[in-house]
């Protein structure tokens, strides 16, 4: 009988009613807790977790787990995360119902031999991810699904019923394989908007946006401005030129630094092409503009505003202006502007507040969101801003509300958990007169951002 | 060039010393230190790059045997590094601190001037542009920076000297500046023009003109799009041209529309249907050549009434010499006036409509391979247009009467007419056109006489990939052939596709297929089907 209660004490903790563990909490900040089997417990450092459990994060809240086969994954602050499968011969699978996961996937989990198919699945409710071996982070806010690779290899692709359907292995691999996938570079991001048909073309994200969240790896940074020490509105372009011509070529740098040191040695810069890393949208495959900044928590895209310069050495436009990137890495946008979780972009223009619905991630085709963004930055200093802001964008049409909005705890603007009331969707491009433009009894109004209106 | 070397001598008067070169360090963790710089650089991670230039900054300034040299490369590193990153303040000093340091490599001056025109300090960024131009560095942008300063610091006498320099530069090193000088070349005309009082005509006369010259340099750059808005704009602003009638009717810009095209079609069947009152069945096929030529200009009169005048001139020879095919070689020519009174109906946008269309045709119809004279065709037509009459789309009702003379006066004949037709677009980019009419057709020989209904449904999709548009159509013609039993009803079927994509600078190619079948009691005489598809090849000018 002792041999037996012996036996039961040491196959408890690795197994509950046969749940294997699969991961171990290192790291807790905040608040986290973990359901398995109708059970709620508080996660603590060194907690087993097992299969099957679903993973919560509270606010500023943070968890990192280590998996059997060494992975480690960042459960970000406000998330939700069940571990389907992990473990034995078949790859992981799990499924993030919202929030943001950074991971570190090792290349050698599970040995598994067929090298060319994905280690772990990461599935959200509307994408999934294939992954090889990679330091990634994904985020969801249970819309949209957008992703950003550091390092490694992984694919990307849209995922119809995600949430109610329980996918096989074999089916996600068939999913992350199949036709519009995006198979991304390290630098590189990808989007699955609410809708979408395939998810983005990857394109190179914005230079400090990488560094700072590839840096940020336990979410610990602030929502304030980030490592920049000043951050300029203006451009190096000047009107009419373009950001590849006004680009200086970095071989001079090349020449004077190797006269120091062998400068052949040196890992070769990413292939530039301005052409390409202008972004573009045809035959239903979109790839934003490279350099573009990416709102982490709702995956909206900002591309950079037409007046940026060309990088040769990022191959990526680097924006003038229209923002900056927070000390975690996330996007902010100038000063009247708010993008809400659920990916609504307002602009407080004097006492009207203006939903932007960007309809181009590509430069050059019309005023992207990129230029929107600078126009308010330029313009908020501007005693006329209220009137200027749009105008100087041009190309918008929108009902005229003459009432404040309504306040907000800042006294700024909505607050994202207070939907607005939304005027009805105008086509800047339809002309005549407007149907109901009348007064919008709460000041907002809504823009249709169409491509080459401007 | 002689009065832009004078303007450098006054501008710019700094030096340009002799470079030395930085001397390599014995010192391997510094120099392994410059290597993982520069590799953070190549990389585009310039947050990195910045952190590692800070402590190699450091290093240099903890010893004293430091050469100048070597801070003075590390000082123009981070300079340009900072640029990257937008901080174009730190930038400008530690490009003065590589200048001050006499570390002054090629670009130096074009970095910094950057970064001076970045933080508004135009005057100096000036200079270092002038600096940047004489040490033979991105000379074209040089240029164009300082005309582009200049001319913000409203000195366009200065700015229009540098942008006419661009032309002077060999074309590799005019860098895409060109055409934004001449655009900009433009807009100080323009802004001159605005000061004086015949703003109108200096505006046709010299500002229009010269941003047609810059749009010419690249039509189809993203600038040409600005630079196209900038005349329409102006001449919107102007009323240089008429861009929408009172009702707010969008009129065609330009005014004129000419196209050219070819077609190559296979035709198992072919009948000369055009206006005939009998078909002749060939019952061979054959490649059919058609050469067609359309031109039309509209006229305003003020903003009410519009006058369009037309032309349209068709070949077509049949590839296969059969007398039995050859027969329908022909040529039409079809002249037409087209007018319309622009008003309101019930608040709703609508023209009253009425044209004149005039159709001579030759064709070989005894197979001898000689045109002959073949028919005379006038068609009258009066009719309404309504925008909105049901939903979105317009919709255009239209009375027609026609006479037909054909070499054979048994086969003249007269024909009144109604037909509705309705243009409906989707906003999920659809279009569709909707076609229903009815005519009277009196021949003659009362035997031909005819009553005939016809509809017809066409989509156009929107743009498919490989900017490929598709369309597909089908018409049904019913015709009573009133005074001729024999005939019975007869009923036309011509469901059809075709599939159009733009190559370029005006030329569309598109892909056709139509298949025609006519039903009738009267097989030896009226019954025919036919199938024919080809490629057609056209040009907008």
């Amino acid at each position: 009988m002792i041999k037996y209660l012996l036996c039961f004490a040491l196959v408890l903790p690795l197994s509950v009613w046969g749940q294997a563990e699969v991961a171990r909490v290192k790291m807790l900040r905040g608040e986290a807790s973990m359901k398995l089997n109708g059970k709620t417990t508080k996660l603590a450092v060194e907690q087993a977790v097992l299969a099957g459990s679903i993973v919560e994060t509270g606010d500023k809240s943070f968890v990192r787990l280590i998996f059997t086969d060494k992975s480690q994954m960042n459960i970000g602050p406000n998330s939700e995360m069940e571990i389907k499968q992990f473990g034995g011969e078949d790859a992981g699978v799990i499924d993030l119902v919202k929030g943001k996961i950074r991971s570190q996937v090792s290349k050698d989990y599970l040995q598994q031999k067929d090298k060319d198919k994905s280690k772990l699945f990461i599935k959200t409710p509307n994408a999934v991810m294939g992954v090889r071996g990679a330091d990634f982070l994904i985020s969801t806010n249970g819309l949209a699904t957008s992703t950003v690779l550091f390092e490694g290899e992984i694919v990307f692709n849209r995922l119809d019923n995600a949430t109610n359907i329980d996918f096989s292995t074999d089916r996600l691999e068939a999913v992350v394989m199949g036709p519009g996938t995006a198979r991304m570079q390290p630098g590189e991001f990808s989007v699955q908007t609410a809708g979408g048909v395939q998810p983005t073309v990857p394109a190179v994200l914005n230079v400090q946006q990488r560094e700072t969240l590839e840096s940020n790896s336990d979410f610990s940074g602030s929502r304030n401005p980030g490592q920049s020490t000043e951050s300029s509105n203006s451009s190096v372009v000047p009107p009419g030129l373009s950001g590849e011509s006004a680009a200086n070529q970095p071989e001079a740098l090349k020449n004077e630094v190797a006269q120091i040191v062998d400068t052949n040695t040196v890992t070769p810069a990413a292939k530039s092409d301005a052409s390409t890393a202008s972004g573009f949208d045809m035959n239903g495959k979109v790839k934003p503009t490279n350099g573009s900044f990416l709102h982490v928590d709702s995956g909206v895209v900002i591309p950079p505003p037409k007046d940026s310069v060309f990088d040769a050495n990022s191959n990526s436009f680097i924006p003038a202006g229209g923002g900056q990137v927070t000390a975690d890495g996330n996007y902010q946008p100038p000063k009247d502007v708010t993008i809400t979780e659920g990916g609504k972009i307002l602009i407080q223009t004097g006492d009207r507040v203006v939903e932007v619905k960007p309809a181009s991630v590509v430069m050059g085709q019309g005023a992207t969101l990129g230029d929107v963004m600078k126009a308010v930055t330029v313009t908020a200093t501007s005693p006329t801003a209220g009137s200027t802001t749009l105008g100087a964008i041009g190309a918008v049409q929108q009902i005229t509300g003459s009432n404040p909005p309504p306040a907000s705890s800042s006294g700024s603007l909505l607050p994202p958990s207070q939907p607005p009331i939304e005027a009805p969707t105008l086509c800047s491009t339809c002309g005549g007169a407007i149907p109901g433009s009348a007064a919008n009894s709460t000041g907002l109004t809504r823009v249709n951002w169409l491509p080459g209106t401007n | 060039m002689r009065s832009l070397n004078l303007i450098f001598g006054l501008l710019f008067s700094t030096v340009v010393f002799a470079q030395e070169n930085p001397t390599l360090t014995n010192d391997r963790s510094f120099d392994a230190s410059v290597a993982s710089a520069y590799e953070s650089f190549q990389q585009g991670r310039y947050l990195q790059t910045r952190e590692r230039l800070t402590i190699l900054a450091q290093e240099l300034e903890s010893k004293s045997e430091s050469s100048k040299t070597m801070k003075g490369l590390v000082a123009y590193w981070r300079g340009v590094t900072a640029n990257r990153l937008s901080e174009f303040s730190a930038a400008i000093n530690f490009f003065e601190q590589a200048i001050n340091l006499d570390y002054r490599p090629k670009d130096i001056y074009y970095e910094y001037g950057q970064a001076l025109y970045a933080s508004e300090k135009l005057k100096p960024a000036r200079r270092a542009f002038g600096e940047s131009y004489k040490r033979g560095h991105k000379r074209g942008v040089s240029l164009y920076y300082l005309g582009f300063i200049s001319q913000t610091l409203r000195d366009e006498k200065q700015a229009a000297t540098f942008y006419r320099s661009i032309e002077s530069l060999p074309a590799e090193e005019q860098e895409g500046t060109l055409q934004p000088a001449k655009m900009q070349m433009g807009d100080m005309f323009l802004s001159k023009a605005e000061k004086r009082p015949d703003t109108i005509k200096v505006v046709e006369t010299y500002v229009i003109p010269y941003y047609r010259e810059a749009l010419a340099v690249e039509p189809e750059s993203k600038l040409a799009k600005d630079i196209q808005a900038k005349i329409t704009s102006l001449q919107q602003k102007y009323e240089l041209v008429l861009f929408r009638m009172r009702n707010g009717r969008a009129t065609p810009v330009p005014p004129y529309f000419l196209r050219v095209a070819q077609d190559f079609t296979y035709d198992t069947n072919p009948v000369f249907a055009a206006t005939e009152t009998t078909n002749s069945e060939a019952k061979q096929g054959s490649v059919v050549s058609k050469t067609e030529a359309f031109g039309r200009h509209s006229f305003f009169y003020k903003n009410i009434m519009s006058f369009a005048p037309e032309l349209r001139g068709t070949f077509t020879r049949h590839l296969k010499r059969e007398p039995q095919i050859y027969r329908n070689d022909n040529w039409v020519i079809t002249p037409a006036l087209r007018t319309s009174y622009e008003h309101y109906l019930n608040r709703k946008q609508a023209s009253l409509i009425a044209d004149v269309d005039y159709s001579y045709s030759n064709r070989d119809r005894d197979g001898t391979e000689d045109l002959k004279f073949n028919s005379r065709v006038t068609t009258y037509t009066v009719g309404e247009r309504i925008a909105g009459l049901f939903g979105v789309g317009e919709t255009t009702v239209r009375l027609r009467h026609r006479t037909f003379d054909s070499y054979l006066d048994t086969a003249d004949s007269k024909t009144n007419g109604i037909g509705v037709e309705h243009i409906l677009p989707r906003k999920s980019g659809q279009l569709y056109i909707f076609n229903l009419g009815y005519d009277q057709t009196r021949v003659e020989s009362k035997v031909f006489d005819t009553n005939t209904i016809f509809l017809r449904g066409d989509v156009i999709l929107p743009v498919w990939r490989w900017k490929i548009t598709p369309q597909f159509g089908f018409g049904l013609t019913l015709t009573d052939p009133i005074n001729n039993d024999d005939r019975g009803q007869e009923r036309t079927l011509n469901p059809s596709v075709r599939f159009s994509r733009p190559l370029g600078r005006g030329f569309r190619l598109s892909v056709h297929g139509d298949y025609m079948q006519n039903q009738s009691k009267d097989k030896a005489n009226f019954a025919y089907q036919k199938t024919f598809y080809g490629a057609e090849l056209e040009y907008v000018f």
